[in-house]
């Protein structure tokens, strides 16, 4: 209990540091926006952050993490180059949650297929301003999360329009990167897609840490997909050993459409991914696949996912797998609701754990509230280690064991891969799964 | 105490009642409450857990035991998962917490007051005498009072021990002091501090080194009078070496508001022993409209203590308004196997809430959860279950499969299984599905010539044949005519 008023003491924090923002916020005060970040702020000073009673946060303590004082990153971005540019994609960076035009290739966006901007210019433009307006109204009032608040009081935000009927030849790919020297900063990252009907886009988001430093990065997505359109979303992370992110996803899903979502996590001290989709129409398709590789000496991943099969006729598929080493651990939550009258559902969930040392934990919870009758849903968890015929009969076509293992571990992640349709961000996903091996 | 006019009329209007409603729930009668010896005060204060410790001339470590329990269910508060809304109608203050039905635990069948045998022929047992003739012994518990036990003299010759508990704790006191709150402990949760304080009876067996218990042991459960709360406690003990195969069955009458069942069950298996723990829970299960039913939270947990040792648990849950039920297993022997065989199976507003903790401590343990949940009707059937593998349970295995079965658009099955593991060396699996009966299935059956209902019955028997399988053979054949009564109607 003490810890519990502790944390809620020091969300208070958050109400100074918003003033601290609002003072270097020149020009936007008058600006709604600005009026939803008061709002956001305040809302999470009243709501404070879920403790571990809280059945979503069971296996993920956040105690640490919120005992610190937090600062805001210098203002100053250093330019470099910050990730490995994925290729034949268009870029858009962000530096300790800035926008840095340097890095971006704003102006290789054609305006008559998609539209990129920052949510203070979208306020100022006429045809998206209502519906940006809209969108984030929802998420203050919604507010799925303390730490999607976070993102809005803070973040400079993104916001990118994909015209109907439109498909994007080349992926976009957005780098969130943490830079420089300080410590326990908190950064913001708010990023507003929405797809109009008919029309098709890939995002891939690379988000990079800085090390031994560490840090708190939200990351809040908001996903609209209009009818009949079909958005992609590729993430991979490589936060450093000291960093903890926070990274949110709400989908909306209208009628026909297809969303696809693939994370390849790799770094971090504490990464918590939340996957909300929800789905408003019919015939509507959600995938979401997951990896990782834990290897580092203590790191916590918690997978949380989330599809409200709110309407018939839709299906989901999920496939998460992991590696866990050293004293690392793994959480996965995914829930599957079948709302009343949700008829003709087909809902198929699985995950895969591979514990590699004796202090190596995950915890699973894979979870299914059904309300109509004819639906087919499953879900399988397995967890285990390497068969040791498999590595057996590698070694005796005369590899080491050490390359027999990373060979298996290798083909176990991929199998998740496999649902990738785009041959260079599987090779991308690939070089630096390799790494970690 | 004579009995006046309008008590008989009122008991032949009941036994009418009876008749009408013999295809809704077949076991809806009650006795008349006024010839019960005892009835205490409603509510629950020290001074009723101190006339129930008195009443039956328990030692003072016995009260002790209860009065620490009591202030820790005055302590602890409701418990929150589930659907808790139901929850909050329940009326600690409103439930009598100890009926006596007659001054003595018969010692002769002839004994028994006549009434009591009536119950018994109107459940159909001459049960009682049907399992004497198939060698079952019985020991028979209304409204948590243990009434008879049979085979008693047999079973003593092989130095086996099966008495009801308050027997136990006058004749044995040195075991139930060992065991009792050995694996469910007065602190454990909300229901089970409840029984610990207020428990009336229940039933003991004790397995002695080698033996194996020549017959199945069963106790059989009823709440007859009204607003009554049953609480009983079974602690089994087997010894190394031991095998026991136990039956539980039970029944309510049927009634308008809700009657709280909380039961405790402790079981203990040493090196090499092997106890399997059979269900049949047929409480009522409220009518058509949800009125009425008995709130059924039990704790039964069973530890393997020993080397190799092995406790397997079935259950089939027709009955009940509300189920929260886990029989648990702990495995702390190296080498100890634990099972969980269910089916649930839930109609018109019935919540079922059930499924297993297999909690792996010793090294090369194993564990296999089988649960198949059908749901009809507005109910709502959930697995909730628990699967830990410690840090040092080496090569410990976990198989586990639950299914759900929906028939109607109107209810729904839920699965919440956690897995917890901190061992690389363990090895876990588990699946779920959910779908209705396969159009495809139904289709061919009754192309073969069989109705609609004939045919539901036959995919139904074989999707849980698994667990009937486990069933001894007597309770198998019960349970799914129980099925078949449970579904009737539920599919048009």
């Amino acid at each position: 209990m003490a810890v519990q008023e502790l944390i809620n003491k020091n969300v208070d924090q958050f109400q100074a540091l918003f003033d601290l923002y609002a003072n270097r916020l020149n020009g936007i005060k008058d600006s709604p926006y600005f009026r939803i970040k008061q709002d956001a702020v305040r809302h999470l000073v009243r709501k404070g952050f879920p403790g571990r009673k809280n059945e979503d946060w069971k296996y993920t303590n956040l105690t640490q993490l919120l005992k610190t004082r937090f600062q805001h990153p210098a203002r100053q971005v250093s330019g470099d180059q910050l990730s490995q540019p994925l290729p034949n994609s268009v870029r858009i960076s962000f530096e300790n949650g800035l926008l840095v035009k340097e890095q971006s290739d704003l102006d290789k966006f054609d305006a008559s297929e998609v539209e990129v901007m920052t949510v203070e210019d979208a306020l100022k433009n006429a045809t998206v301003k209502d519906k940006v307006l809209l969108e984030l109204e929802n998420m203050e009032q919604v507010g799925v999360s303390a730490f999607g608040l976070l993102s809005l009081a803070f973040a400079q935000g993104l916001v990118i329009q994909v015209k109907k009927n439109t498909r994007l030849s080349n992926p976009i790919h957005i780098t969130y990167a943490s830079s420089g020297s300080e410590k326990n900063t908190l950064t913001s990252q708010l990023c507003l897609v929405m797809v109009e009907s008919g029309s098709k886009a890939e995002i891939f988001q690379s988000i990079i840490g800085k090390k031994d430093q560490s840090y708190l990065q939200t990351i809040y997505n908001r996903f609209v997909i209009a009818e009949n359109a079909n958005l992609s979303v590729y993430k991979w992370q490589e936060e450093g050993d000291q960093g903890n992110l926070i990274y949110t996803t709400e989908i909306n899903q209208a009628h026909g459409s297809t969303y696809t979502d693939l994370s390849l996590d790799l770094g971090g001290k504490l990464v918590r991914n939340n996957l909300y989709a929800t789905h408003l129409g019919q015939n509507i398709t959600t995938n979401l696949y997951g990896s990782f590789v834990l290897s580092g000496q203590k790191q916590h991943l918690d997978n949380q996912t989330f599809v409200d099969h709110a309407q018939p006729h839709c299906q989901s598929n999920e496939l998460y797998k992991g590696i866990i080493d050293h004293y690392s651990k793994a959480v996965f939550n995914g829930k599957i609701i079948v709302r009343p009258d949700a008829q003709k559902i087909n809902a198929f969930q699985q995950n895969a754990g591979l514990l590699l040392s004796d202090h190596a934990s995950i915890d699973s919870k894979p979870q299914l509230e059904i309300f109509a009758d004819d639906v087919r849903c499953s879900h399988g968890a397995t967890i285990g280690q390497l068969d040791e015929q498999a590595l057996y009969y590698l070694m005796t076509r005369g590899l080491e064991r050490k390359q027999a293992t990373k060979m298996l571990q290798s083909a176990f992640i991929q199998e998740v891969f496999a649902e990738l349709e785009e041959d260079n961000i599987a090779r991308y996903l690939q070089d630096k799964l390799s790494t970690y091996l | 105490m004579a009995v006046n006019l309008d008590q008989k009329l009122e008991k032949q209007k009941t036994i009418d009642q009876l008749k009408d409603i013999e295809q809704d729930y077949k076991y809806g009668f009650h006795d008349p409450e006024d010839e019960y010896a005892f009835k205490s005060e409603k509510g629950l204060t020290e001074e009723i857990v101190r006339k129930i410790s008195e009443m039956k001339e328990e030692p003072e470590w016995m009260l002790d035991f209860r009065l620490k329990a009591l202030d820790i269910f005055q302590k602890k508060p409701m418990p929150t998962w589930g659907n808790t809304e139901y929850l909050n109608q329940i009326d600690f203050a409103n439930i009598h917490y100890f009926v006596r039905s007659s001054e003595k635990q018969g010692r002769d069948w002839d004994e028994v007051p006549t009434y009591i045998r009536e119950t018994f022929d109107k459940l159909g047992i001459s049960l009682l005498e049907q399992k004497r003739m198939m060698g079952v012994a019985v020991d028979a518990v209304i409204d948590s009072v243990s009434v008879k036990t049979t085979f008693k003299k047999q079973l003593s010759e092989l130095g086996i021990i099966f008495c009801s508990f308050s027997e136990a704790v006058q004749d044995h006191p040195e075991l139930i002091k060992k065991y009792l709150g050995s694996v469910v402990p007065y602190t454990d949760n909300f229901f089970a501090a409840l029984n610990s304080a207020v428990f009336s009876d229940g039933s003991f067996c004790y397995i002695p080194k080698g033996v194996k218990c020549p017959m199945e042991l069963s106790t059989y459960f009823r709440i007859n009078t009204a607003g009554t709360g049953q609480f009983e406690r079974t602690l089994i003990v087997a010894e190394e070496k031991s095998t026991v195969s136990y039956l539980e069955g039970c029944t309510a009458p049927m009634r308008d508001e809700n009657q709280l069942h909380a039961a405790v069950v402790e079981i203990v298996a040493m090196d090499d022993a092997f106890v399997k723990y059979s269900t049949v829970q047929n409480w009522y299960p409220g009518n058509k409209e949800g009125k009425g039913g008995v709130y059924n939270f039990v704790t039964k947990r069973g530890m393997c203590r020993g080397v190799n040792s092995k406790i397997s648990w079935t259950q089939v849950e027709t009955g009940s308004a509300i189920t929260w039920k886990y029989p648990s297993c702990i495995l702390k022997g190296d080498g100890s196997v634990g099972e969980f065989y269910s089916i649930a199976v839930t109609n018109n507003f019935q919540q079922a809430d059930t499924g297993t903790k297999m909690i792996h401590i010793g090294k090369n343990t194993r564990s296999t959860i089988i649960s198949k949940g059908i749901s009809a009707g507005k109910s709502h059937n959930s697995y909730r279950g628990l699967v830990k593998v410690g840090k040092k349970a080496e090569n410990a295995r976990n198989f586990s499969q639950c299914d759900s079965l929906l028939m109607g658009d109107k209810c729904g099955a839920h699965t919440f299984p956690y897995l917890e593991i901190e061992n690389k060396s363990a090895q876990v699996e588990h699946e779920a599905t959910t779908s209705k009966i396969g159009e495809d299935q139904l289709y061919y059956c009754q192309q073969r010539g069989l109705s609609e209902e004939d045919a539901i019955n036959l995919i139904v028997n074989g999707y849980c044949k698994e667990v009937f399988n486990e069933l001894p053979m007597e309770f198998a054949v019960e349970a799914q005519k129980l099925l078949a009564v449970s579904l009737e109607g539920s599919v048009g």
